[in-house]
């Protein structure tokens, strides 16, 4: 039976919407912690989630199984179930302060005159489409969208070039010190490896195909890593105070004096690809609920999932940067446990004959 | 119901059925008995009638149908055994003959359908190019396919639609190049179906869609015969509905509305720039209305300064919001538009300059709408029409971003346009994904997309159609050598 994504629409899915969400805060938030090296923690931490994609990737070689299958089998319908509605809750808190942080930047960059949760109330919308679609639909927006995602950090990077002070970042190491624990602090934003492990079984591995999965999320990182050197080069010891870095980080540029903001096009462009990329923990938790409840049509649970969501975001709209900072000084942990050890772990599962 | 061997009891049941006046019940008088030559005067050629059937009739004697097939000289005699046959004979435009103590009757071929000549469609003009554009005679566009397609491998299936039409409604395609099962199942699909009449394809295209409230087309429609031809070596299958000029093409994917028949016939360059100013002017029709309505409003940081200021001084004294300048103006450009197609061709003239110049100008004097909003409204009416196959669909979606613009502003359009998106790329017609090649990727099948290559490097058939033979052009290498691609 032919599988729903091909390996290159696995490869574009990370190019295309693993960066945008590491470009709102976190750039802000490692330069507090670790100065002109808060690249070297978002290597760390993307080392961790290359090493568990790798052995995910290796795990779906010796199992051939989709990771809801390979639960059921080896710990039975119960356990898959309680496994699951962990990681149900898990993608709750892991799209929680990624929908904050969206939603602040969307009101406090681009509703200036009109600081409203309204504006950010239709995502929602998108978000129960992105939720009904099938995984189908995802690669295929991989398919456009890792254009979209690659053009515009191109465009930041061209527009803020002639703006950075190359010195800034020396000299290296100097932070050494404080990158683990800045690295932990990154954890909420990374730890992709775990979508990877939700689409086992919806493509088949071919020859190299490992090898290109791994490159594509390499990639992926080096343009994180270039935004991040990007972003300190720009704003150099202010770099903590700058929240918001995508809007500001090539508006001194001569071009945007004669022809206007024309770094908002990658601004929109970041944000177009951001709809899908905020959708994907809720998309996940729609597959969760798939699986473990009986639902007939997709809509129900998408429907659920994006209710459920919305509500949180709703009420907890006061509290949402305390909660926000909670998640990622206190909830570090919980990611490592989901988003890494418990994928790399599942390596060491006997491998079981299934009907398929 | 079988032919009676008496005539009076087979006129008896016919004349019950034809009750109108412009059936013709032509008598006929032979030596060893007599005849009754059926037709409709408005349908039927009655000088061919008179040479082939009635002057090698006159005085003979019909012992048998032996006798009448060799004294007819008509190509498309035929033998009807059935009352009911005899009916679709006569209502076909051709002629019955009846002939007293025979129990087979005749259909003889005597059509006679008036149709206008072959020029040019409306719809496609080209500068270079064939000029030849199917009319409403399906005999005549299958004549247009005939002499392009000089292959026994080009196949026509014929079907009956329509209860009280009969209309003939044609499948075309090319065996071996064809997607395999499709001709099937496009066949059931338009057995399936019981209508009263099938007036154009378009009636077709609602019967045979699968999606019934699509936003996008589902089926390709083409007036140009060299056209049709290329898409059926693609490997796509044509409708042909007699009566209709248009013929249809299904798979359909977006990319074809913006492949002009002209970009086959002149140079790469010229193609791929004019591919490049349709994709960015179906691009601004669409988000230019939008974009300046969200800017205005939301966004002013985004329009530079010496445009913000010229913007400013036209907007002084306007009493409506920027949104509804801009839902009003295109409102009347849409109206306008509307009524300039409807009424008479020189009427339509006058509506245009009235409408477009007198009114556009007298509401910018008198202040109910400024000159930007204008200008944008006329640029982005103008720009939908470099694809015109389009204009519906991108028309209502350009009132739906500026709703969107209005009251959500620049997240606003990214929302929509993520739906957008969203929507297009999970849209499939019989299997064909709407947005390929670009979504799903299909990297073979770019060579001729937003872009171009030339000939010779267009050597195999769209990968995404699935059909059965790939190549559709091979080089001998040893005279092609020195070959450069350009």
């Amino acid at each position: 039976m032919k599988k729903e994504l091909t390996v290159r629409q696995v490869c574009l899915f990370f190019i295309a919407f693993m960066p945008v969400t590491k470009l709102i805060l976190m750039p802000s938030v490692l330069s507090g912690f670790s100065s002109q090296d808060l690249w070297i923690p978002a290597i760390l931490t993307g080392a961790l989630d290359l090493f568990t994609m790798y052995m995910i990737l290796k795990l779906y070689k010796k199992q051939g199984l989709s990771f809801f299958k390979l639960l059921e089998v080896n710990f039975g319908k119960v356990f898959k179930n309680i496994i699951l509605i962990l990681y149900f809750l898990y993608f709750l808190i892991k799209g929680f302060p990624l929908l904050v942080e969206q939603k602040n930047y969307v009101n406090l960059t681009l509703y200036e005159t009109a600081p409203t949760i309204l504006s950010f109330l239709p995502f929602f919308l998108v978000a129960l489409l992105v939720c009904i679609t099938k995984v189908r639909t995802i690669g295929r927006l991989s398919d456009l969208f890792f254009l979209v995602t690659t053009l515009s950090l191109i465009l930041v990077f061209v527009l803020s070039f002639s703006n950075l002070d190359f010195g800034a970042i020396l000299p290296v190491g100097v932070n050494l010190k404080s990158a683990p624990l800045s690295s932990y602090y990154s954890l909420g934003w990374f730890g992709d490896g775990v979508y990877l492990l939700f689409l086992l079984g919806s493509f088949e591995l071919g020859k190299k195909s490992r090898v290109k999965i791994i490159i594509s999320y390499l990639i992926s990182l080096l343009l994180v890593i270039l935004f991040l050197i990007t972003f300190y080069l720009a704003f150099d010891s202010i770099a903590h105070r700058t929240l918001f870095a995508i809007t500001d980080i090539s508006k001194y540029s001569t071009v945007i004096n004669n022809v206007g903001r024309v770094d908002y096009i990658s601004v929109f462009g970041l944000l177009l690809v951001g709809t899908i990329s905020l959708s994907l923990p809720m998309f996940f938790q729609t597959q969760i609920l798939m699986e473990i409840l009986p639902f007939k049509k997709r809509i129900y649970p998408a429907i659920i999932v994006t209710f459920l969501n919305l509500l949180l975001i709703f009420i907890l709209n006061d509290y949402s940067v305390i909660i926000q900072n909670f998640i990622h000084t206190y909830l570090g942990l919980v990611f490592l446990v989901f988003s890494n050890l418990i994928p790399i772990l599942l390596i060491f599962l006997r491998r079981k004959n299934v009907k398929s | 119901m079988k032919l009676s061997t008496s005539l009076d009891k087979n006129l008896k049941i016919l004349k019950k059925e034809f009750t109108s006046f412009d059936v013709i019940f032509h008598d006929i008088t032979l030596k060893n008995g007599k005849g009754v030559l059926i037709f409709i005067d408005s349908l039927t050629d009655k000088m061919l009638l008179s040479k082939t059937v009635l002057s090698p009739l006159s005085n003979q004697s019909i012992t048998d149908e032996k006798k009448v097939e060799k004294l007819l000289l008509n190509a498309e005699l035929k033998k009807v055994k059935e009352l009911l046959e005899g009916i679709d004979t006569i209502t076909n435009g051709n002629a019955l003959l009846i002939i007293d103590g025979l129990t087979t009757a005749f259909s003889v071929g005597a059509k006679r359908i008036e149709k206008r000549a072959i020029t040019e469609p409306p719809t496609s003009v080209v500068l270079k190019g064939p000029r030849e554009g199917f009319v409403e005679d399906i005999t005549c566009n299958l004549s247009l396919l005939r002499r392009r397609l000089k292959t026994p491998k080009f196949q026509i299936e014929n079907l009956s639609i329509g209860k009280q039409s009969k209309t003939t409604v044609c499948i075309c395609y090319i065996k071996g190049i064809v997607k395999k099962g499709l001709p099937k199942k496009i066949r059931e699909k338009l057995k399936s179906f019981e209508i009263d009449a099938i007036l154009d394809s378009s009636y077709i295209t609602r019967l045979i869609s699968e999606h019934s409230h699509a936003l996008f087309k589902q089926i390709g429609t083409t007036e140009k015969p060299d056209v049709l031809v290329s898409k059926l070596l693609e490997g796509r299958l044509a409708i042909i509905v007699d009566g209709s000029p248009m013929a249809l093409t299904l798979p359909y994917m977006l990319l074809e509305d913006f492949q002009s028949p002209e970009d086959y016939y002149t140079s790469v360059y010229k193609t791929n720039f004019a591919r490049l100013i349709r994709v960015i002017s179906v691009f601004l029709s669409l988000a230019l209305p939008s974009f300046y309505v969200s800017a205005q409003l939301f966004h002013l940081q985004l329009i530079p300064l010496p445009f913000l200021l010229t913007i400013v001084n036209s907007i002084k004294g306007i009493p409506l919001s920027p949104s509804l300048e801009m839902f009003f103006t295109l409102l009347i450009f849409e109206i306008l538009n509307e009524s300039s197609l409807r009424m008479p061709k020189y009427v339509g003239m006058v509506v245009s300059i009235v409408g477009g110049l007198v009114l556009g100008e007298t509401a910018v004097n008198a202040g109910i709408i400024s000159a930007p909003a204008l200008m944008i409204i006329a640029l982005s009416g103008i720009c939908l029409y470099t694809v015109p196959d389009l204009l519906q669909t991108f028309s209502i979606l350009r009132f739906l971003f500026l709703v969107i613009a209005g009251t959500l502003g620049g997240y606003g359009l990214v929302l929509g346009l993520a739906s957008l998106l969203i929507y297009m790329v999970s849209f499939e017609t019989f299997e064909t994904p709407l947005l390929a090649p670009f979504s799903p990727l299909v990297k073979k099948d770019l060579k001729d997309s937003f872009y171009k290559e030339t000939l010779i490097s267009l050597n195999k058939r769209p990968t995404v159609l699935k059909s059965k033979n790939k190549t559709r052009l091979k080089i001998k290498e040893k005279l092609n050598e020195k070959r450069t691609d350009r």
